[in-house]
């Protein structure tokens, strides 16, 4: 990575909360989440299932599901423009060329009864109106970026002609194919194969170092981080518990949620025992305790963690932690 | 080998799907090889580690040794007597000895029973007992997988995914089975979730003396698990060692581009990683000679001619390679 | 937890043409009130209709026959909806058609929808030829000119309940089964119906313990989406003279009654002509928001 296109933020996430408002009560499933994204980097958004990642990511994109989903506050600052108070037709401008999202399942993400040349063509009209020579020329470009064999014969093909990560690397290209500054990426290789995750991980890389994007990659798994990302942020109940270098939250994990979860990962070295688990179950969104949300769970437990919500602590350069027992820099 | 005959053995055992048009007048278009002549023993109170990515035929395999697919040549025996044989009274037997637990924890119980009436049909049907006696290896069942025994009158969607698996955990215990096929058994789970159930099955084993066939793509799980790694590509077996030995000289290319796949939970790994390049080809029509042959980085004149047989490397170490012999 | 809630599916193609109402408020089908009231009104006169009908519904009287409804000019406040050609009170013979209708629909539906639930489950789980054989018999149940039977069955078997409940029967049958073994092929997909076979179950016992449990909410909508079709059936045949023989009272048999007086004597047929419209779409609405509860999946029906 050049040092020069690392640096200037590109979005910044200030007190965001997203809220399912249903009748049988209020589901905080995102509340209160802060982060910012680099330009040129990847910036990890780890947790468990229901912690809140992806609905962060939808909130972003301002593509929140049906069913009573309100982002009732904070800010979304996409180079300093708040776009949480853009109308929706100026969103669907904005999204696509400033900030774009790949999903994890293939399958619903491209539509079955068109060709993948039938929407790479509508992305691409969609920025710019030029002849129709012109759009193809530019479709068979966008196949070749990520490294599709044989891309005018793709492009009469169908989704189902193709395999799973193929038809990944196509919903890339029409994600990129607006050369947006960001790129949110959520859990796109949990449906792969392994050898065919590694081949999807280099391309995103690769096609990074091209464009200079950021990358929101959000993901379950640790070892996808450590192999993609610059920064972690590590989502718990639907806050960030901790965020940091890759590498300080690997050999320095300061939140015991961090710590918990990095154990629990069978490993691939050293001795095979028993594994560490986190016992019980993160709490109801529908009714959080005011103290830290981990707290019943956490091996090193105080009054004051479950009186009071901690201040987000500066452990390190760059580095936070959502706990009262980490001490500051 | 041990003298000890295996508890299962898997005997040259193919499957070919035939894949057809047409309703009335069907025309074969060709066969699906989803496995190709696999042998491997499964001894009592141990773990096989079964790997390999989608359509590797692990899944297939596995499914043959349940009864639920008939193998197209070659045979199966559970304590030396063939499975696809077994009829009326014997293929009770089978069923009891042997259970499963699959992947998905939404789709492997019917929402609508009760869990506890899940847990107790292998007994129901198999008459094991009456009422209050089946009523109490249900209580017994649920407190062993961690779970309470009120809760045997709740149904599949008072539980959470992991929940779920321990309740489909149960229910393959419930007859105290030789062996469970484990299918996956926590790559739906979460991180936290999947150690919880982990240390659970090696728990089991080591009081019930059951035997695992883990199914799985997963590689640090299998290390966790299994004694014995069976490894699959395109329906063939490539490598078959004890599990350390295995993890600690990997021989077969595949293997290895497999085990350089893996991601571990450690900053930036980008040492020697091999990169496969293009994708698992078609079990329609697979490629001649060594089915990897069109993705290896070792590829030699002859792979693409001819089929290497498995060959013991060192003791209990076999490698389906030319580069081994 | 772990699954418990699976991420929203948002496709990329709703990034390009997003959907048109952003986010927004969840829409709840309504409960149908007024459906609701009719069909219980309906059922009520069925079930009472002895002690709600002002008159017999055969006795004639026939000095009063063919009053117009006791709103119109000539109408008589004895008779509220009017008398027919026979001096017989409109308004009872409704009540008392009610019950016919509804009886019929109960029995048809009975056996046409027990025949097509067992039909479906059995062709869907067994599959292979005996799927085959069964939807076979289903293509030709559908090609089968179901009105020119029952008049075949009425000349043969003579009138009444039983033959009419057999004609709809053998037409109702069949739709049931297509759905229902529909729903079964992809049950028998599920990881619980492999599991029940591994833990020894018969599948007979897979059947009635793990499908048929699974499928009676959608056999529940299909019943109540075909109880308009049955009403409407009962009146075609009774209206053609396949149906229950006179005097009884049907819906299907006063308008038939009615039909040749249309001119001057409108309301003996288009009364129970409204009752018909009114039992039919009400049972429609409530079946559309019984499906739309129990199974989104049928909205194709």
């Amino acid at each position: 990575m050049t040092p020069g296109l690392m640096g200037s933020t590109v979005l910044e996430v200030r007190d965001l909360h997203t809220h399912f408002f249903l009748r049988r009560g209020v589901v905080k499933a995102v509340d209160g989440v802060s982060f910012s994204l680099r330009r040129g980097e990847v910036l990890g958004l780890v947790g468990e299932s229901g912690c809140g990642k992806s609905l962060t990511a939808l909130s972003l994109m301002r593509l929140l599901p049906k069913g009573g989903a309100r982002t009732i506050r904070g800010e979304v600052l996409l180079d300093g423009e708040n776009i949480l108070e853009r109308t929706p037709a100026e969103m669907r401008e904005i999204r696509g060329r400033r900030i774009s999202m790949v999903l994890q399942d293939p399958q619903t993400s491209l539509n079955p009864v068109f060709t993948i040349g039938d929407q790479l063509r509508e992305a691409i009209l969609r920025r710019k109106r030029m002849p129709r020579g012109e759009v193809t020329k530019e479709a068979v470009a966008a196949l070749r970026r990520v490294e599709i064999a044989a891309p005018e014969q793709r492009l009469g093909q169908y989704p189902h002609q193709m395999s799973g990560g193929m038809k990944q690397r196509v919903v890339g290209a029409i994600a990129i194919s607006g050369e947006p500054s960001v790129l949110i990426a959520d859990e796109p290789t949990t449906a792969l194969d392994v050898t065919i995750q590694l081949q999807y991980l280099k391309l995103l890389k690769r096609l990074q170092a091209e464009t200079g994007m950021a990358i929101l990659f959000i993901t379950h798994d640790f070892g996808v981080v450590g192999r993609m990302c610059d920064r972690v942020a590590v989502m718990y109940a639907g806050r960030i518990v901790e965020c940091g270098p890759v590498r300080q939250i690997f050999e320095a994990p300061q939140h015991p949620y961090t710590r918990a979860l990095i154990a629990s990962v069978p490993k691939m070295t050293g001795p095979v025992g028993r594994l560490t688990t986190i016992e019980g179950q993160p709490p109801s969104l529908m009714d959080l305790p005011v103290g830290c949300r981990f707290a019943s769970r956490c091996a090193h437990v105080e009054q004051r963690c479950l009186d009071a919500y901690p201040d987000t602590v500066q452990v390190a350069r760059e580095h936070t932690a959502d706990c009262w027992k980490v001490t500051p820099a | 080998m041990s003298v000890v005959p295996p508890l299962l053995r898997v005997e040259r055992v193919r499957k070919h799907f035939a894949l057809t048009k047409g309703i009335l007048f069907t025309r074969t278009l060709g066969h699906i090889k989803a496995v190709d002549d696999v042998s491997f023993d499964i001894r009592a109170g141990e773990t096989l580690g079964l790997v390999g990515e989608s359509g590797c035929g692990k899944t297939t395999t596995s499914r043959m040794i349940l009864n639920l697919e008939e193998p197209t040549e070659g045979r199966i025996l559970l304590e030396g007597e063939p499975i696809h044989a077994l009829q009326g009274e014997a293929l009770h037997a089978y069923r009891v000895k042997v259970q499963a637990v699959f992947q998905d924890p939404w789709s492997s119980l019917n929402p609508r029973m009760k869990v506890g009436r899940t847990i107790a049909e292998s007994l129901i049907v198999n008459a094991w007992g009456d009422r209050a006696k089946i009523a109490e290896r249900v209580r017994e069942l649920l407190l062993q997988v961690g779970l309470r025994p009120e809760q045997a009158q709740q149904y599949p969607h008072e539980f959470s995914g992991g929940q779920r698996q321990r309740v489909a955990l149960a229910a393959a215990l419930a007859s105290r089975p030789k062996l469970i096929v484990l299918d996956e058994p926590v790559s739906a789970l979460d991180v936290s979730i999947r150690a919880q159930m982990m240390n659970l099955l090696k728990d089991i084993q080591a009081q019930d003396d059951v035997a695992y066939l883990l199914v799985a793509h997963d590689l640090a799980t299998v290390r966790h698990m299994a004694d014995h790694t069976v490894v699959m590509y395109l329906g063939k077996i490539v490598e078959q060692a004890p599990t350390a030995a295995l993890f600690e000289d990997v021989r077969h290319p595949y293997t290895r581009a497999l085990f350089s796949a893996v991601l571990v939970a450690r900053p930036n790994p980008q040492e020697e990683e091999i990169e496969l390049k293009g994708e698992v080809p078609s079990p329609l029509d697979p490629p001649s000679g060594c089915r990897f042959h069109t993705r290896c980085p070792y590829v030699m004149p002859r792979c693409s001619q001819h089929e290497p047989a498995l060959r013991e490397v060192s003791p209990g170490h076999s490698v389906a390679c030319y580069l081994f012999e | 937890m772990a699954l418990a809630d699976p991420p929203p599916r948002i496709s990329l193609w709703r990034l390009v043409w997003p959907a048109r109402v952003p986010g927004g408020f969840r829409r709840t089908s309504r409960v149908p009130w007024i459906p609701i009231a009719i069909i219980s009104a309906i059922v009520v006169m069925a079930l009472f209709a002895p002690l709600l009908a002002p008159y017999s519904p055969i006795d004639q009287t026939l000095r009063d026959k063919l009053l117009p409804p006791a709103w119109l000019d000539g109408g008589s406040e004895k008779y509220l909806l009017g008398t027919d050609a026979f001096g017989r009170d409109i308004l009872s013979r409704l009540i008392y058609g009610a019950r016919v209708s509804l009886l019929v629909a109960l029995l048809a539906l009975t056996a046409g929808g027990g025949i097509g639930l067992g039909v479906g489950i059995v062709a869907g789980y067994v599959g292979g030829a005996v799927d085959s054989v069964l939807m076979r018999l289903v293509d030709a149940a559908f090609t089968f000119p179901a009105i020119l039977f029952a008049l075949l069955l009425a000349v043969t078997m003579g009138q009444g309940l039983g033959t009419l409940v057999i004609a709809i029967t053998l037409l109702l049958w069949a739709s049931f089964a297509r759905v229902i073994r529909g729903e079964v092929l992809s049950l028998r997909q599920r990881d619980f119906v492999a599991l029940a076979r591994v833990r020894g179950c018969s599948a007979l016992r897979i059947m009635l313990t793990h499908i048929l449990p699974n499928v009676l909410n959608t056999f529940m909508v299909l019943v109540t989406l075909n109880i308009g079709v049955v009403i409407i059936a009962e009146a075609t045949l009774s209206f053609l003279g396949a149906g229950i023989p006179p005097p009884t009272p049907t819906w299907g048999l006063m308008i038939s009654e009615g039909r040749g007086r249309l001119t001057d004597a409108w309301w003996v047929a288009l009364i129970p002509g409204i009752a018909i419209t009114l039992m039919v779409l009400s049972v429609n609405l409530f079946g559309d928001w019984l499906r739309d509860r129990l199974d989104p999946r049928l909205r194709q029906l």
